[in-house]
């Protein structure tokens, strides 16, 4: 029957009890609902990759060779191998995408997936048709189904495709995605668009060989020189040498008619060695992965598991190779890694915090519930009844209500949040087959919740069940009241009753005083979070669209125009030109792989439409002669101004020196600046990639040199939807903030008038105004808000910005809380501190004054 | 002797707020004795109560209570010493709040294999009608009854009260008095009262003064009084 | 001879709780009148009344039907401000567990009232009447019950009340203690001319009382006045 008073008594103290189910819930439904998308997606993952059979490293290079992909073959560690190339094209029609057109003799690594589409897509989509890739189509092409989803693609239509001036068609054989398009961006888009980015699987067979060789003579772009050094060209170049030598003329003489002619008379195949093999893609045995991470631990080096056989595959391929990554350092698939990451992170942390603020919470409460049971504990004891019984009773308390709090949140966690969430990132993350999961580290949080609050339970009363009976059966418990510091100062005399009598009860109960002060400090960290969530989309896009573009349009250019040409384009437009690429940057040349940094290179003209801005986000401009550095890479690497760095195009093997000049800032994107004239003077070859331009160029769409113009309005509407979700966020920690407020100030003002019933019962009878008495119990609940919003306030901002630039290296974002927020924010804890204190005045008015003041206990 | 207690001595605090409460007793008292313990304020009559009653640790002596040596027991034993033995009933009835009459006396039923009837029981206390109400719906009385019934239940060969009529008026005062004789004359059940009440002591077999500590007088009734003739309660 | 004017008044009060088969009538239909200056005894065994009609007395409880007026205020019609008010200014309160906030110094337990009413008197100064003017910088848990309840005491007449109510104030306390706590009590009605009115249930109390309203179930069995009251020390305790 103990269990009946033990229901009894919870249902007395329902409030508190219910402060503790609520956290325990808060708890674990946090914790299992981001959880149960991390270990969801994250076993996706993994599955789609097996499926593809993923690559366990890329090798990028100007031209593999077949006999390269031979001797990489030949090594031990190398379990497969396989070439391809890489090209960027643009789609015809659909607003001129950027098509990443991948070429391959057969799909070994990385195979494509066929993507049926979801159960209630439409069928048209559902492809039935659809076959598995075959290099040796000579018509058929595998597109991305993200694409064909957007554009209304199905499988048996065709699809025209722009690379570098030659167009062609080609029919749809199936709709595919990709491990290295899980997170799919544009070059141009600063976020995931599908619309814009398409990527198609072909057979080298199908390349438009013929038409593009023509092409490139006709064009003037290819030289003869070049010509006369490649594999391909070499013998048929001295064979036109030859017979022009016979006519007393040089190659100088030589003119496109004569190159054709040799064209004509080259087969396919022949041609097709024209294209060089630009990736070399790798699996490694299992063998070799176990052994390199034994190596790897060792040593206690920090270098990857592919990367460790980097030298062997160098020698092999005898150095023709510029850089070798692994999977980390494709952007496609490091992105939900390093967001899966951060929700990780998330939950653990909200997990903790509630579990913290239910810890205070049980403590205080059990505290004083086993005090105020002083009598009844001794009584048991002194029955006869054993203390570990006793203990377990008390230990009930928050076992019951823990448990029901730790189960709902388990199971409501994943249902509610995890499939929200799984929902969410699926709309944007390209991986098939995605459901909220768990695993069995949910059920052991779950327990560990519980065992928490019954530990915190037990050691709250832990320290009275020691006391030896004839202690605890005294009556009235005799409170020991102490000299407090406040006493001590000066102007102790001058405080009223109320403030002397407060200070004095919360030096007599410390614990409650943290619970408050701890529980309000979160509160006003969520606060300022929340506020600065919401201005922080708001500053991104000034920062992003009016500071750093400063334009309205936007001029995708193609690679097969001279710069000369462009730069008329340029002025046509009054346009400003800009080049970007992906490169590696270090503090020394040809540094280890361990030691470069893989981001972008950016080349300006300085006129005023791609701007820099300083760590500030306020606009500055480039020192001439020097480059800028994003600061967050900058300290990543430790270098500042003055100091000098090494980087190389991507895709090619030479190094360039340069001296940092500036330190800038951007939200999204992180790498170095050159402005055009020095970014010449290097030697490096300069191929702007767009022109920016305020003139409104849309119909220059099909205009020579053209691969596409965007809009920058549709562009800037398209990020600040993809930052929507940051509101939902919002709501989410106003809500989290209220709650904690509520329940850690609640629990300290019943605390208090509990604990001091009999006084205030006192203070009632002898006349003292039900206001005046509930002005005394509110004055700590204030206290406690003030000093916790004071703690609190400091951390609101960097709370957000880690969270902001947890989600990946080349995030840096910045964001300048205005006073008035923080003022806001104070003025908001206050109003929900108040309101905690409103619930009080009822029950001091009620207080039963005789009642109260005959009961013994 | 079936409470025998040999020169036990018991003090409190250090330093300034050392007190020597019980400076060496010795006394003793036979098996089914109605004994009061007498003495003003501070005498240390309760002290003394409490440690035969293992509720307090003895500084040196010995007390042995059929035959078993409580002096030196660990707390486990000692609960075990007094769910076994003993039964208490307190100055302020000391009932759980939170449970009802019949839940309060059940909470000792639980300890003992061989409990009187509970029906019986409260019926013999007068208690049948209440037996569903909480204490705070019931008179000081009615509450003491209750606590008589909880540490009756158990059948306890010896039976500790502390001031059991202290916040009662003379009637009901008598009430218990008479309730508590009634019990010792059916079970033989030791009892031992602690009380400053100056007419309980004609009711009981053996009188025992202390004062400052010490056994200032003790001597057996010759001419007992029942209960109910019982004034100035 | 204590004849002044009326300053209590109980007209045909009735005070019920619970319903149904619960309701019991703690008073019933009761009537008397108190003078000023009256050192007053309600004598009556546990569940008489007494300390129900105290309790209306000090604005503590409300009567379920009658009028209760003291002071010329008709304190049954009160809201709950106003019996606020009543209970600052009229009442002074002393319980029988003395009931002094323990976080509190002696001294300051006592000058809290100058938070309750406009005009408290001096607290070294009741600290003083009451002979625990050394006292005063000790906290409740370092004094014995006697002088717990001497300031408690102090404390109820900083209000400087019209009527000093007391609920078995010497029920805790052993005889010599009471002695003590009873002269200062009877000194407050004859040397002072308070209105002093005791609820108890100890007999021997009443013989120093000027009026005794002896209660039983409820009713008002006998209300004896008498003229010349023993002195504390008369009294064999």
């Amino acid at each position: 029957m103990l269990f009946r008073k033990m229901l009894r008594e919870i249902k007395s103290n329902l409030g508190q009890f219910i402060s503790i189910l609520i956290l325990s819930f808060l708890a674990t439904f946090i914790y299992a609902g981001f959880e149960s998308n991390v270990v969801g997606s994250g076993m996706a993952v993994e599955n789609f990759h097996k499926k593809t059979n993923i690559a366990d490293a890329w090798v990028y290079s100007e031209g593999f060779t077949k006999d390269n992909l031979t001797e990489v073959k030949k090594l031990d560690c190398v379990e497969q191998a396989q070439l391809r190339t890489e090209l960027r094209g643009t789609t015809v029609e659909y607003g001129g995408a950027q098509a990443d057109i991948y070429l391959m003799d057969e799909s070994v690594i990385l195979k494509p997936y066929l993507y049926e589409g979801e159960e209630d897509k439409t069928d048209r989509l559902k492809e039935s048709d659809s076959v598995e890739f075959d290099g040796a189509d000579k018509d058929g092409v595998w597109l991305n189904w993200s694409f064909a989803n957007e554009w209304d693609i199905s499988v048996g239509d065709t699809i025209k495709l722009e690379y570098n001036g030659v167009r062609f068609e080609r029919v749809v054989r199936g709709l595919i995605m990709e491990p290295e398009y899980e997170y799919t961006k544009a070059e141009k888009d600063s976020d995931i668009n599908f619309k814009t980015l398409a990527y198609v699987y072909m057979g080298y067979d199908a390349f438009p060989i013929r038409e593009y060789a023509k092409h490139q003579v006709t064009s003037g772009k290819l030289d003869v020189e070049e010509l006369k050094d490649s594999e391909v060209f070499k013998d048929k170049i001295a064979e036109i040498e030859n017979k022009l030598a016979e006519y007393g003329m040089t190659l100088d003489d030589i003119d496109s008619d004569m190159i054709m002619e040799k064209l004509d008379s080259m087969s396919d195949d022949e041609l097709t060695r024209m294209i060089p093999y630009t990736t070399m893609l790798v699996r490694f045995t299992e063998g070799a992965k176990n052994s390199a991470k034994d190596k790897i631990k060792e040593e206690n080096s920090r270098i990857s598991v592919p990367m460790f056989y980097e030298s062997e595959i160098s020698d092999a391929v005898d150095e023709n190779y510029a850089v070798m990554i692994d999977k980390d350092s494709v952007i496609g698939i490091k992105r939900i890694a390093d967001e899966l990451n951060q929700h990780d992170s998330f939950s653990y942390a909200f997990a903790l915090i509630f579990l913290i603020v239910a810890i205070l919470v049980i403590s205080t409460t059990m505290s004083r519930l086993v005090e105020r049971q002083r009598t009844q504990i001794g009584t048991m004891n002194a029955i006869g009844m054993k203390r570990w019984k006793i203990a377990i009773h008390y230990m009930s308390y928050s076992f019951f209500v823990s448990l029901i709090g730790s189960v709902a949140g388990l199971v409501m966690g994943p249902k509610v949040i995890g499939e929200l969430i799984v929902d969410m990132l699926m709309e944007w993350y390209m991986i098939p087959d995605v459901s909220a999961g768990s695993n069995s580290l949910f059920y052991i949080v779950a327990c560990a919740v519980v065992v928490v609050c019954v530990s915190a339970s037990y050691i709250s009363c832990r320290k009275l069940l020691k006391v030896p009976p004839a202690a605890a059966l005294r009556p009235a418990a005799p409170k020991k009241a102490k000299r407090i510091l406040a006493e001590r100062l000066p102007f102790w005399k001058r405080l009223g009753f109320g403030t002397q009598y407060n200070l004095r009860d919360v030096s007599r109960a410390p614990l409650r005083a943290v619970m408050g002060i701890v529980g309000t400090a979160v509160g006003t960290v969520l606060v300022i979070y929340a506020f600065g969530c919401y201005i922080l989309v708001d500053d991104i896009v000034i920062w992003n669209f009016d500071k750093l573009q400063n334009y309205n349009y936007q001029m995708a250019l193609t690679e097969d125009k001279e710069v000369e040409f462009f730069d008329e384009l340029a002025d046509e437009v009054d346009g400003e030109m800009i080049m970007t690429d992906q490169i590696e940057i270090a503090t020394k040349a040809h540094a280890s792989s361990l030691e470069r940094y893989k981001q972008t290179l950016t080349v300006i003209e300085g006129k005023g439409m791609q701007n820099i801005t300083d760590e500030k986000t306020e606009i500055t401009s480039m020192v001439p002669g020097k480059i800028a550095i994003t600061s967050r890479l900058a300290k990543q690497m430790g270098v500042g101004i003055g100091d000098k760095v090494y980087w190389h195009i991507y895709s090619k093997n030479k190094w360039y020196e340069a001296e940092i000049g500036l330190i800038n800032r951007t939200p999204e994107t992180a790498g170095i600046t050159y402005l055009r004239k020095d970014f010449e003077e290097t030697g490096c070859e300069y191929k702007p990639t767009a022109i920016l331009t305020r003139e409104n160029i849309m119909n220059y769409k099909d205009r020579e040199g053209v691969a596409g113009v965007y809009d920058m309005a549709e562009i800037k509407e398209a990020f600040i939807k993809g930052y929507e979700v940051i509101k939902y966020l919002f709501y989410m920690m106003m809500t989290f903030s209220i709650i904690t407020v509520v329940v850690v100030l609640y629990n300290s003002g019943n605390l208090s008038f509990h604990e001091r019933l009999k006084e205030f019962a006192t203070l009632k009878v002898m006349g003292l105004s039900t206001a005046k008495i509930r002005r005394i119990l509110n004055q700590e609940n204030i206290w406690f808000a003030v000093i916790g919003i004071l703690v609190g306030s400091p951390f609101g901002k960097p709370s957000l910005l880690a969270m902001m630039n947890s989600n990946g290296d080349e995030f840096d974002y910045y964001v300048s809380i205005p006073a008035y927020l923080y003022v806001m924010s104070a003025v908001f804890i206050l109003a929900v501190a108040i309101a905690v204190s409103a619930m009080f005045s009822k029950k001091i008015k009620r207080l039963d004054m005789v009642g109260t003041l005959k009961g013994l206990e | 002797m079936y409470v025998e207690v040999s020169n036990v001595k018991k003090s409190y605090g250090e330093g300034g707020s050392y007190v020597q409460v019980l400076k060496g007793v010795t006394v003793g008292v036979e098996q089914g004795e109605m004994c009061v313990i007498q003495g003003a304020s501070g005498s240390g009559k309760s002290t003394l109560l409490n440690c035969i009653g293992g509720l307090d640790d003895i500084d040196s002596g010995s007390c042995k209570v059929d035959g078993l040596e409580i002096a030196g027991l660990k707390q486990d034993a000692l609960s075990d010493y007094r769910r076994d033995t003993l039964g208490f009933i307190f100055q302020f009835y000391n009932l759980v709040p939170n449970l009802t009459v019949r839940e309060n006396i059940e909470v000792c039923r639980y300890l003992t294999s061989e409990p009187l009837d509970m029906d019986e029981l409260l019926e013999t206390l007068g208690l049948s009608e209440h037996a569903d109400k909480f204490p705070s719906q019931l008179s000081g009385g009615q509450q003491q009854r209750t606590a008589i019934a909880r540490a009756l239940i158990k059948n306890p060969k010896l039976l500790l009260c502390d001031e059991p009529t202290g916040a009662l008026d003379s009637n009901t005062s008598r009430d218990i008095l008479i309730l508590l004789e009634k019990i010792n004359e059916k079970y033989g059940t030791t009892m031992l009262i602690v009380t400053h009440n100056n007419s309980i002591k004609d009711m009981v077999h053996r009188v025992i003064y202390l004062k400052d500590g010490e056994i200032s007088r003790e001597y057996t009734n010759s001419n007992r009084i029942p209960a109910r003739e019982l004034e100035d309660l | 001879m204590k004849d002044n004017k009326v300053v209590v008044e109980f007209k045909d009060v009735v005070k019920e709780y619970g319903e149904g088969e619960g309701r019991q009538i703690a008073v019933n239909h009761v009537d008397f009148a108190i003078n000023e200056g009256e050192f007053v005894v309600i004598l009556g065994q546990s569940g008489a009344g007494k300390s129900t009609v105290l309790n209306m007395l000090g604005g503590m409880d409300t009567p379920s039907s009658g009028t209760i007026i003291v002071d010329g205020k008709e304190v049954s019609a009160m809201n709950d401000k106003k019996l606020s008010e009543y209970r600052a200014d009229t009442i002074g309160f002393v319980f029988q567990f003395y009931n002094l906030i323990p976080s509190l110094t002696a001294y300051e337990n006592v000058a809290l009232t100058k938070s309750i009413v406009k005009d408290a008197l001096d607290p070294m100064e009741m600290l003083d009447r009451v002979g625990l003017k050394g006292h005063a910088k000790k906290f409740p848990s370092q004094m014995s019950g006697g002088e717990q309840q001497r300031v408690s005491i102090a404390r109820a007449l900083a209000k400087n009340p019209k009527i000093i109510l007391g609920d078995e104030p010497t029920g805790a306390l052993d005889s010599e203690t009471g002695v003590t706590v009873l002269k200062l009590l009877t000194e407050m009605s004859n040397k002072y001319g308070n209105t002093v009115i005791l609820v108890t249930h100890n007999a021997d109390i009443a013989k120093c009382a000027d009026k005794v309203i002896r209660m039983k179930n409820g009713k008002i069995r006998e209300v004896k006045i008498d003229e010349k009251p023993l002195s504390v020390e008369e009294v064999d305790w």
